[in-house]
């Protein structure tokens, strides 16, 4: 597990979260000697979570400003469109193999399970880091495969999406660069983590990589019906 | 684990209680006894077991299980495969709230051990697929080992959600949500 810490963290702190989010979400228990820790609790009697799937914060995140045009070239409004419902907002790319289909294919399947009395109270928002090669169509076809309703903005470029990350991310924000793959080809280091409004504009749940279609389709309800009425 | 959620507590914007690690533990889990792969190869004395792909568009990733029953180590050093215009060895790093995608030389596979490949983790990397591949459909993939040589694999579609690698889409038994308030 401490080899993670090599990874270039943000701060300490996400050298102590990797700890323990990597062990429990990344390497699983998949036989790697790590998430040893799922057989105790080493927390008892703190009842911040709120029994939310997800990973509470103390201190909630703003929902940014921002306006973007979306997928048909239209200003999307972010803090607007979004006033009143569940957002989640997300920041990927399309060529993303590996983390963000995996991301946004667990919210969408939860939202085609989960009754309309809930998913019409929810938008999902995809903020794009890879503005040079995510083109509106492209962004557009990539995520109908994970939901029709999905919303995909397009900043100008990556330093514009790497500040609206920093805005909404806070003390989770690390800067948003592409890394070379050879040949032309780059991946892009991303936010993987989904944060999750609630009605209060805060976001007081995160969701980092690995969350799964059930924790999603326990949360989403509690965070529509309950709003946020945790610590 | 208390000695490793004790600094947390010192950042004020953080908490990850106890029912993160709980819920998120159970959350994530690995039936990878699970009999949902292709069938297993073998070369040398390495076993492959469970080769998947998910695919969106013109990319995708393949993951599988080697297991070294030797009693020398070897390594994942090269894929290829027909269905793609670039193959490459990638592994997925980061700490779940920020990842990236880096390529890497080789994979380790241990006298004895396994390598696993994994969303989130290793994974070979499938750029510029020539042909749409859906759910179901199977494709070979080569793969070459420091040791064992060349072998071809079956490689089958799978959806996002299908899968036994910790991202399961179904709430498996005796697994529950965490009740509300308690940890």
């Amino acid at each position: 597990v401490t080899s993670w810490c090599r990874i270039r963290p943000p701060g300490l702190w996400a050298c102590a979260l990797l700890v323990v989010v990597a062990g429990n979400l990344l390497l699983s228990a998949c036989g790697s000697g790590a998430g040893q820790g799922a057989s105790t609790n080493p927390t008892a009697g703190q009842t911040d979570t709120d029994g939310f799937y997800g990973m509470v914060v103390t201190t909630p995140l703003r929902k940014p400003s921002f306006t973007l045009p979306d997928t048909s070239g239209v200003p999307f409004d972010f803090a607007k469109e979004t006033e009143g419902y569940v957002t989640l907002l997300y920041f990927g790319y399309t060529y993303c193999p590996d983390i963000c289909p995996g991301s946004m294919a667990m919210v969408g399947t939860a939202l085609k399970d989960l009754p309309a009395d809930v998913t019409d109270h929810v938008k999902v928002v995809f903020v794009s880091c890879d503005p040079a090669r995510d083109t509106p169509e492209r962004l557009r076809q990539w995520l109908d495969n994970f939901g029709e309703s999905f919303i995909g903005t397009i900043p100008a470029s990556q330093a514009e999406a790497d500040e609206i990350a920093q805005r909404a991310l806070g003390p989770f924000w690390a800067p948003i660069t592409n890394e070379d793959l050879g040949g032309g080809d780059y991946s892009v280091s991303h936010p993987a983590v989904i944060v999750a409004y609630t009605t209060d504009n805060l976001a007081h749940v995160l969701y980092p990589f690995g969350v799964k279609v059930s924790a999603w389709e326990h949360d989403l309800p509690k965070l529509v019906e309950e709003g946020w009425t945790g610590s | 684990m208390d000695r490793i959620m004790r600094p947390l507590r010192t950042f004020s914007t953080l908490v990850l209680a106890g029912a993160l690690v709980l819920t998120l533990a159970a959350a994530v889990s690995c039936g990878g006894d699970e009999d949902t792969g292709t069938e297993a190869v073998k070369v040398g004395d390495l076993e492959i077991t469970d080769a998947y792909a998910r695919v969106v568009m013109d990319g995708g990733a393949a993951y599988f299980t080697i297991k070294n029953t030797g009693s020398a180590d070897d390594a994942l050093v090269g894929a290829a495969s027909d269905v793609a215009g670039k193959v490459a060895l990638h592994e997925s790093v980061g700490d779940g709230t920020t990842m990236t995608m880096r390529p890497v030389e080789e994979i380790a596979i241990p006298a004895g051990g396994e390598a696993i490949l994994e969303p989130g983790g290793y994974h070979v990397m499938l750029t510029d697929l020539k042909q749409p591949l859906e759910e179901g459909d199977t494709f070979k993939v080569t793969l070459t080992f420091k040791e064992a040589g060349s072998v071809d694999m079956d490689v089958t579609v799978r959806a996002f959600t299908e899968s036994d690698d910790g991202m399961d889409g179904t709430m498996e038994s005796g697994e529950t949500p965490p009740a509300a308030g308690t940890p």
